[in-house]
């Protein structure tokens, strides 16, 4: 007993030493790893600014850039509620269609023509529906909580499909609103891209704050233990109607950004097939990660864009390979569950981790 | 009771829980004193993890009331009875896995210093979380693992995270199921040391099989058999108790 009277004060300054030196160290190695990140997401971000420029009369490169980053502002949303909170809801196309509806009925049946107002307005709708669908969604979990979520947004989507004041099952065409930034107008192609590509760094930076703070370490807590996060004093409840929040405005943003890029909204934008294909997406680059679902949600649309064009003369069957672009995502959706749950970006960072690591320490030594 | 009369911190009157034709707890009532370390002990099945279970709110009464620091807590919810200062850890690790050692007491610290809410900063800019976290892995011996995933951590490690996110909300009571069941010799030795040097007001309620770790802490134990108290009293008393030999050796 004597004996560890004696020891006991210095093991304990001995670990707090260790403790001072491996916070340090995670310090040191995170700005070391966060700053590679960086330079390489700045290469990417000036690389997608010059490309119009290098390539102008690429509309085809640049429209399916515009789909692509759309996609990825969705998939981004998708990956607050599935990755960092562990919720498999399948209804994200519900915020996304809303967005969508709300910019273009602004225009088409309210004869406001304003494109910020249209922005705005998506991301106000869509946070409210996401509010709505959430108080209700929220309270089940598991099995029961997928099954609510996409029937909630299913019931939107028949309603949307329905309805003449959504434009039924033609959708509503509308008049693109005019605007213009330092003299470039907004409904021209070059612009309209650079401005959704500015979009899109803003939601990855915002959510990239989020999932640092407080708020985004307690959405993965309940992502890996929900019980025990309750058994340390939080009310889960509250937490997962925020993300829904959040998730809800970008998803918004998206769809009021697509809608304005094609000047048409139909009752598609919030059936289900697009909340899988942002599952897919996610899952396909990487939940948990921001990088992975704009990595899938490039893939997914680049692939789409190849089949569609080349695919329809592939035969499959009485098909084409083309009509059978779901079956394609239900694939990939397979593929990645079962042999890379973590996705392209987890395929990488364990590539990563093994070889190259491995040689460049070995050379050193 | 122990020879201080205090204040009362816990009161079970009448407690039951049924799971179908099973009463796990089949009317149990006692009370804690403030400051008194007690021991709950009891043959497998006895029903002391189910006892916790409805102290802390993780799961609903059949019939009965709790009282805690004189307020009726019967159907409060586990996270509020956590800011009326329960705090419990589990018989099996119960964490969050694939986070490091630091993030996961980080995660209790946050949430009893109110900036869980925070958006806009990163979660390791708060220099009085921090402080407490480092205090925390400090005191349960962990300091060296902070930055180690949960998942990677010995099983007698996890053990001491569970106790860690306990005390990181800064309890008046604590409720601890089998805290060292599964350490080394000298993790549990670290465990008592640390249990002993908890604050002298906070009320510690504890299930362990290991006896030397009862009598190493507690000042006054309750047997728990098949749902109900059998017999309370001193550690000397209990020890001496023909029926307790009894159920031991009936299980056995
Ligand atoms: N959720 C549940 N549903 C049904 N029966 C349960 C449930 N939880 C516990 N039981 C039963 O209640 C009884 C008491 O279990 P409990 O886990 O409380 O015992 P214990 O005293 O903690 O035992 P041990 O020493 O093995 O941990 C057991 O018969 C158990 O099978
Ligand atoms: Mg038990």
């Amino acid at each position: 007993m004597s004996i560890d009277n004696i020891n006991k004060p210095k093991a304990e300054i001995a670990d707090s030493n260790v403790a001072a030196t491996s916070v340090m160290g995670r310090l040191i190695q995170g700005r070391f790893a966060t700053g590679w990140s960086w330079a390489v997401g700045g290469v990417v971000v000036l690389a997608l600014i010059a490309y119009p420029f290098v390539n102008p009369s690429d509309t085809f490169g640049i429209n399916l850039l515009v789909q692509i980053l759309i996609a990825a502002i969705f998939a981004l949303s998708y990956d607050l509620i599935f990755g960092y909170t562990g919720l498999l809801s399948f209804g994200q196309a519900s915020y996304y269609g809303l967005g969508g509806f709300a910019a273009g009925l602004l225009v088409a049946r309210f004869n406001i023509s304003n494109f910020w107002l249209s922005l705005l307005v998506a991301i106000v709708v869509a946070s409210l529906g996401a509010a709505i669908l959430g108080i209700f969604s929220i309270r089940t979990s598991g099995v029961y909580f997928m099954m609510l979520t996409l029937a909630l947004a299913q019931m939107l989507f028949s309603l949307a499909s329905k309805w003449d004041f959504t434009g039924s099952s033609d959708g509503v065409t509308f008049t693109r609103p005019e605007f213009s930034i330092f003299g470039f107008s907004l409904t021209d192609l070059v612009p309209f891209y650079l401005f959704v590509l500015f979009a899109f760094v803003v939601c990855f930076l915002v959510l990239t704050m989020v999932i640092r703070s407080p708020f985004g370490q307690a959405l993965k807590g309940i992502r890996d233990n929900e019980n025990r996060m309750t058994a340390v004093g939080y009310q889960t409840r509250n937490f997962k109607l925020v993300a829904f929040i959040i998730a809800g405005a970008i998803a918004g943003l998206a769809g009021g950004l697509n809608a304005l890029s094609n000047g048409f909204v139909g009752a598609n934008t919030l059936n289900w097939v697009n909340s899988g294909a942002v599952l897919v997406m996610v899952l396909l680059g990487g939940k948990g990660t921001l990088v992975g679902p704009v990595v899938g949600a490039f893939f997914t649309i680049w692939l789409q864009s190849q089949i569609q064009g080349s695919g329809s003369s592939i035969p499959l069957g009485n098909y084409t390979l083309a009509d059978r672009w779901l079956s394609v995502l239900g694939i990939i959706f397979m593929v990645f569950v079962l042999f890379a749950p973590n996705g392209l970006v987890g395929l990488g960072k364990s590539l990563v981790r093994s070889k190259l690591v491995k040689n460049l320490l070995g050379r050193v030594k | 009771m122990p020879a201080i009369a205090t204040a009362t911190a816990l009161e079970v009157n009448n407690v039951r829980k049924q799971f179908g034709a099973l009463a796990a707890i089949g009317g149990v009532t006692l009370t804690v004193g403030q400051g008194e370390r007690r021991a709950v002990i009891g043959p497998n099945g006895a029903g002391k993890t189910t006892f916790f279970n409805l102290i802390s709110g993780a799961l609903p009464l059949t019939s009965g009331s709790i009282v805690l620091n004189g307020a009726n807590v019967t159907t409060v919810p586990a996270w509020k009875r956590v800011r009326m200062g329960l705090s419990r850890t589990f018989q099996r690790n119960n964490l969050f896995l694939s986070l490091p050692v630091y993030d996961n007491v980080q995660l209790a610290v946050q949430r009893e210093k109110g900036t869980s809410y925070n958006l806009f900063r990163p979660a390791s800019g708060f220099p009085e979380v921090r402080a407490k976290v480092l205090e925390i892995l400090d005191k349960v011996g962990l300091s060296h693992r902070a930055e180690v995933e949960v998942a990677n951590l010995s099983y007698g490690e996890q053990r001491q995270v569970e106790v860690a996110l306990a005390l990181a909300s800064d309890p008046k009571i604590l409720l601890l199921d089998e805290p060292t069941a599964g350490m080394s010799i000298t993790e549990t030795r670290r465990m008592i040391d640390l249990i002993k040097g908890l604050p002298r007001d906070l009320t510690l309620m504890i299930v362990e099989h290991d006896m030397e770790v009862v009598f190493a802490i507690s000042d006054y134990i309750t047997v728990l058999h098949l749902g109900q108290v059998l017999t309370g009293g001193t550690p000397a008393e209990v020890e001496a108790d023909p029926r307790v030999r009894e159920v031991y050796l009936g299980e056995e």
